[in-house]
């Protein structure tokens, strides 16, 4: 097993895991990775979703290569019917181009899961679960996995009412309920922010204006994050409301 | 009818010194007709492993499904038998990615290519994994005289650093018969023949002198056994063992001449005895043997290095001066490509050659392609990035019946090659739980 070189911190390697295109919470929560995955604060690792449609991993691949994340294969569960779309997923994909034409495009996520936390140090890797726990279940059932989650993975962050603890889970699991993510205050900064005219994210605003969300999986994002990385103690969101906004341009 | 006894399936032709393994023949079951020959006919396995990855562009065909009439550039000299290859995409080697361990891609790639293990960083304290060969060669090697053949083109050392901290031992072996223990490939023809045809290593050194100094052929020392053999055999089974001993005469004179040119061309040089200067020559003297050595099933397992992982080797016989290695590092530069393109295609010129010998082999009503499973690929996909997904793989034969060839399967991306090791460890009749990195099986390559 790795162990980090004294004095050296890594950025923490973030697996995001969804049902990726039912909220529109889940887009913001990506964007929200990336941007601090810009900002070095951690390194978006890898990407799954347990929603077997592959408008879903379009979207994903879409938003990595928006962002310029690294070009590692969309991990798509396959068990269980194929999901129908939906107009969030229509309306983010509109304009958009991807590579992903059919399923073999993309990844076994449990598989994609197992060899990316490889290549991870010890202790240096969180999950951030938004959607059903079908993923992470098949990702512990995998022969020889469990040790590998064992040693890799710091924390299982869990947040979105769909989301469960995958029984035997062997690390630490943080939950985070709409109840916390609800009772943090949240002032809108002024800022010279300015979507992108083809932001998926902003096609699908649009299509959904009056959706709302919890923003737990913003807080799990953040607190994942930043908590890891610096502060265990702290909440990591508090940090950065107290700072100036920062421009966070796609 | 039954008219007489059946000749036993490991009846050997013998001789001073010398033992020679039979192909199957009808008097095996002289009541039965060829096509069911007691039991179902042995399936075998060979991997053919190059270096320094493969143009992708040149080598992956369009589309899935049914293979088009005009192959990729590579891929071309297959044409002719191209319903009986199979060509397998997105197939991944985790264990040959860095994962923390840094720079030494071909040490990794070739270390671990048959156990899908993440090898160890070292050149003094190695750990790979006991390769799939090996698994399937302790299980079901002791129905043949050898249980597996290591077999390669291109000497190299067996320690030291080879590539950024990683032992020559990974990158110069491709069978792990343990952990820490690899099975270095023959590579003297020569050595190759007396393994598989040959008890001269029983034989005092001057006997040997003595016996290389009147030989003519080994089938000499087998003359008075094949007389008798022949006159107790029908018409079918005379001309299945003429074909035989002649292409072990075949084999002879190619040895023979490859001394002679040796003798002629490089005196004095240390260069090993009776190794044909000339690749495409060296290449076909070995599966010529492989052939003979299936066709006898004195083995049915075989790992053939065609070279080193990370070989510099130049391929001046097409007119390539340059190191293979420092090609692949083409940074895209077209001049660079068509050299990488080349050699690759060269490289496949070679094993279809050797394709087409495994076809013309007959066996009952089939012939020993059909009874084999013969992976060829590497390590690496894309050389200039050292990229480990998509691993360039092809399978020719059909496993014994179990292999629908002629197509392109791509499987889901990052799907482990050791998927299609335990697949191919099931039809090798060897069934494991896990292996490697498996997942599971590899979906689609049967016949369903």
């Amino acid at each position: 097993m790795q162990r980090l070189a004294p004095g050296i911190i890594p950025p923490m390697g973030v697996l995001f895991d969804s049902a990726f295109g039912d909220s529109l919470e889940d887009l913001f929560t990506l964007c929200l990775l990336y941007s601090l995955d810009k900002r070095g604060e951690c390194r978006v690792a890898g990407l799954t979703t347990s929603k077997h449609c592959l408008d879903s991993a379009r979207l994903l691949e879409v938003m990595q290569k928006l962002y310029g994340g690294r070009p590692t294969a969309i991990g798509m569960s396959t068990t269980g019917p194929q999901q129908p779309s939906g107009p969030l997923l229509q309306a983010a994909l509109a304009g958009q181009s991807f590579s992903i034409q059919r399923e073999i495009d993309t990844a076994e996520p449990h598989n994609l899961l197992r060899n990316l936390l490889e290549g991870y140090h010890d202790g240096n890797a969180v999950i951030i679960s938004t959607g059903p726990p079908a993923n992470l279940n098949e990702l512990l059932r995998l022969p020889k996995a469990l040790p590998v989650v064992k040693a890799k993975v710091k924390t299982l962050y869990l947040a979105g009412p769909h989301a469960t603890q995958p029984p035997d889970w062997p690390g630490p699991v943080q939950w985070i309920r709409d109840a916390d993510a609800a009772a943090l205050t949240y002032q809108p900064q002024p800022a010279d922010f300015e979507w992108n005219p083809l932001h998926p994210v902003k096609l699908a605003l649009e299509a959904q204006p009056a959706a709302s969300w919890s923003r737990a999986g913003l807080f799990a994002a953040l607190r994942a994050v930043r908590r890891e990385k610096a502060d265990p103690a702290g909440t990591g969101i508090k940090e950065l409301m107290a700072t100036p906004p920062s421009r966070m341009r796609p | 009818m039954i008219t007489k006894k059946a000749l036993s399936r490991r009846t050997l032709l013998r001789g001073a010194g010398a033992a020679i393994a039979l192909p199957a023949l009808d008097a095996m079951a002289p009541a039965l007709a060829s096509s069911q020959l007691p039991g179902p006919r042995p399936v075998r396995m060979a991997f053919v492993y190059v270096p320094n990855g493969i143009d992708m562009r040149n080598w992956t065909p369009p589309a899935d499904g049914p293979l088009p009439a005009q192959l990729p550039r590579i891929l071309r000299p297959l044409e002719p038998f191209r319903e009986d290859i199979t060509i397998l995409s997105n197939l991944t080697h985790n264990g040959g990615r860095a994962l923390l361990d840094g720079a030494g891609d071909h040490g990794r790639c070739c270390g671990g290519y048959l156990s899908g293990v993440h090898v160890r960083k070292s050149f003094v304290d190695i750990q790979a994994g006991v390769s799939m060969d090996q698994i399937v060669a302790n299980a079901i090697g002791h129905k043949t005289r050898f249980p597996s053949l290591e077999v390669g083109l291109e000497d190299a050392r067996q320690a030291g650093d080879c590539d950024s901290g990683y032992s020559c031992a990974y990158t110069n072996n491709l069978a792990w018969r343990s952990e820490t223990q690899p099975l270095p490939p023959i590579l003297d023809p020569r050595a190759l023949f007396e393994r598989l045809f040959g008890t001269g290593a029983e034989l005092s050194p001057e006997a040997r002198a003595r016996q290389a100094k009147y030989r003519r052929s080994i089938l000499d020392f087998v003359q008075n056994d094949t007389r008798k053999l022949e006159s107790a055999l029908g018409p079918a089974d005379r001309r299945k063992i003429d074909e035989y001993l002649s292409s072990i005469r075949s084999i002879e004179l190619q040895l023979q001449k490859a001394e002679n040119d040796n003798a002629v061309i490089h005196p004095g040089l240390e260069k090993p005895y009776g190794v044909p200067a000339d690749f495409a020559e060296h290449f076909k003297l070995m599966t010529d043997m492989i052939t003979v050595a299936f066709q006898a099933d004195l083995s049915r397992i075989v790992t053939f290095l065609v070279t080193r992982e990370g070989t510099s080797r130049p391929y001046r016989e097409i007119g390539i001066p340059d190191g293979h290695h420092p090609l692949t590092h083409h940074m895209n530069k077209p001049e660079l490509l068509e050299k990488v393109t080349q050699i690759n295609t060269y490289h496949v010129q070679q094993f279809a050659g050797w394709i087409e010998k495994l076809k013309a082999a007959r066996e009952g009503d089939g012939n020993v392609l059909e009874n084999s499973m013969i992976v060829y690929g590497a390590g690496l996909s894309d050389g200039n990035k050292h990229t480990h997904e998509d691993l360039p793989t092809l399978i020719a034969g059909g496993g014994g019946g179990y292999i629908r060839g002629g197509r392109r399967i791509t499987a889901r991306r990052e799907t482990p090659m050791s998927n299609l090791f335990l697949t191919m460890m099931d039809r090798m009749g060897v069934q494991v739980d896990h292996f490697g990195d498996a997942t599971g099986r590899l979906a689609g390559l049967d016949l369903a």
